[in-house]
């Protein structure tokens, strides 16, 4: 024993320049190409998620048919709020509540992996934020075809892009969001409570039930942190902020247009987009890294 | 430590799950590691491979006689775990390819990282299963059987030069297990350090081991040396304390062994072996 724990006379120990055998961007590559085929091979993850989608998309289209050209007055124009409402909060639980499960099973194995020097927990992470990506472009253009056509918006190319964009981030956040809380929590059960203990609060702040003017000044913080919020948000402003035509409103003003009806009921300014597209991305990044960090430094496993 | 325990007298506040373990492992060789359920077995195993992700360490683990710096180690050794836990969605090849690409070094070639990925699958006869997907334990895709294959293969192509196997033939019948083991003696011979814990052994299996360390109850080794040809050294040792009964015939010496240092054992012969094995001029 004692023998054999001094080193050999003319050893050196043993050094590897690097952590791992693989650089950063290997790492990622071969985590990619194991979550690529992972997601190609999980339909009951796909499509279930897109054939949800798509009859969401279809139910609230046939719900609310043409009526998004209808805006001439309030009662026309806050069905349609309520419908692009209903549409993101119901595509978004479901990416949310879906993806769970999906990062909860890998995780276990990444748990064995990490251990093994295999990478490390960023490339990991990212591998599996990238593999999103298309998924939810596939997602998210069906879906806007659908409920842009049914529900008749305008057909002008800028207003369309414009529900795209939004709604591609919108989904993303949420599906990042579901997996920020399986990375936060021991396992799947404990985060799907968490995630759908925010679904109410989401809802409750997302300025459809209570406007943002009504909001009390106390809790209209909330408002601003609250994603739904601002995918609302964007998505209104979008489509009716540069709209100048009349909107009836029993006691209003005469003369009062859509444009000016949305900023003082809302609070939406038209020329408030660009930030809106900001905060939506950051979003989205925000959820990310808050997954990727936690894979990174937050360890359920009990050994 | 949990009130109620408190409250009995129990001062600590850390529960102790290895006693003064001591023991080496040399490349070429392969050793059991042995003890009832309870006894530490795994705990040891996941101290040695720096899987602990809770508790306190305390000791010195030496590797070539160097202290061992875990970044290092984890790139040069291997980890069966007691529990196959493998990506449902990829087939049998892609699992192994994956572990291959990621753990053998950078200036081995695609070709060869292949080449090497479809030996180990003949070497533990996966070639049949190439192309069939993992799947979920119990669910779909493998049975028990094959995906303990799979651990292994694992961790064999990241071609380790020390490999932990908790448990590598628990579930596997006995033709499986004996494939199992070819391997892992095979893997030996080529000068590599390998440590399994076993339960159960058959005969066959425990002789294919070359030495044994041997755990009680409460993380104390009792016995860590050779088996011995027919395991005679173990045998041997255990019968030389008065009171403990010699070995049946044709009896199965892991079995025997382990009844003979059972704590009921212990209860009728009024002794430690812990202490003897302290005592004894093996562990001198």
């Amino acid at each position: 024993m004692q023998e054999l724990s001094v080193p050999p006379q003319g050893a050196t120990d043993l050094y590897f320049a690097t952590q791992f055998s693989q650089n950063t961007w290997g790492q990622f590559k071969s985590c990619l190409w194991k979550q690529w085929w992972t997601y190609w091979r999980s339909p009951d993850y796909n499509l279930v998620r897109f054939i949800f989608t798509l009859a969401t998309s279809l139910m609230i289209g046939s719900v609310f048919w043409q009526i998004g050209g209808k805006r001439s007055n309030v009662q026309d124009l806050t069905m349609v709020i309520g419908a692009i409402y209903a549409a993101v909060v119901f595509v978004g639980i479901n990416n949310c509540s879906t993806v769970q499960p999906m990062v909860a099973v890998e995780r276990t194995v990444f748990y064995r992996e990490k251990a093994a020097g295999m990478y490390s927990a960023i490339p990991y992470a990212i591998s599996q934020v990238t593999c999103e990506l298309p998924y939810v472009l596939i997602q998210t253009t069906y879906y806007s075809l659908i409920i842009y056509s049914m529900v008749g918006f305008e057909w002008k190319a800028s207003k369309f892009l414009w529900f795209i964009f939004i709604n591609y981030f919108s989904f993303l956040y949420w599906t990042y969001y579901g997996m920020m809380t399986v990375s936060l929590t021991p396992n799947q059960q404990v985060a799907s409570i968490f995630a759908s203990a925010f679904y109410g609060i989401f809802n409750l702040f997302s300025g459809f039930f209570i406007p943002r003017p009504k909001i009390p000044k106390w809790w209209v913080w909330y408002y601003w942190i609250c994603p739904v919020a601002w995918t609302i948000y964007g998505l209104i402003t979008s489509q009716y902020g540069d709209v100048e035509t009349p909107i009836a409103l029993l006691g209003g003003a005469p003369g009062l247009t859509v444009k000016q009806y949305i900023k003082d009921q809302y609070g939406f300014e038209s020329d408030y987009m660009g930030p809106v597209a900001g905060v939506l991305v950051g979003f989205t990044v925000f959820f990310a890294f808050i997954f990727a960090f936690c894979i990174k430094t937050l360890n359920f496993q009990s050994r | 430590m949990v009130q109620e325990m408190r409250e009995q007298g129990v001062q600590e506040t850390r529960l102790q799950l290895l006693k003064g373990v001591t023991s080496a492992f040399r490349p070429g060789v392969l050793t059991a590691l042995m003890g009832v359920s309870g006894a530490g077995k795994t705990t040891l195993m996941d101290v040695l491979a720096g899987r602990k992700t809770g508790g306190y360490i305390e000791g010195d683990v030496r590797v070539s006689g160097f202290p061992k710096k875990q970044e290092t180690f984890a790139r040069i050794s291997g980890y069966c775990e007691q529990t196959d836990i493998h990506s449902p969605q990829v087939t049998v090849r892609e699992s192994l390819i994956f572990s291959a690409f990621l753990r053998l070094a950078k200036e081995v070639s695609k070709e060869d990282k292949l080449m090497f990925v479809d030996q180990v699958m003949e070497l533990v006869e996966l070639v049949d299963l190439r192309d069939a997907i993992v799947g979920l334990p119990g669910v779909t895709g493998l049975s028990t059987e094959q995906r303990k294959r799979l651990t292994i293969a694992v961790e064999l192509v990241a071609n380790p030069s020390i490999i932990f196997m908790d448990e590598p033939t628990s579930g596997l019948d006995a033709r499986a297990a004996a494939i199992v083991m070819r391997a892992v003696r095979n893997t030996v011979d080529t000068g590599r350090t390998v440590v399994c814990t076993i339960h159960q052994p058959s005969i066959d299996i425990f002789e294919a081991f070359d030495e044994l360390l041997l755990m009680k109850r409460g993380g104390h080794v009792i016995y860590s040396g050779p088996l011995g040809r027919n395991s005679h050294k173990v045998v041997e040792y255990f019968e030389s304390f008065p009171g403990v009964p010699k070995i049946p015939e044709k009896y199965n010496p892991a079995t025997w062994m382990l009844e003979a240092s059972s704590l009921a054992a212990e209860l009728k012969l009024g002794v430690d072996f812990a202490e003897l094995y302290k005592a004894s001029a093996l562990c001198q």
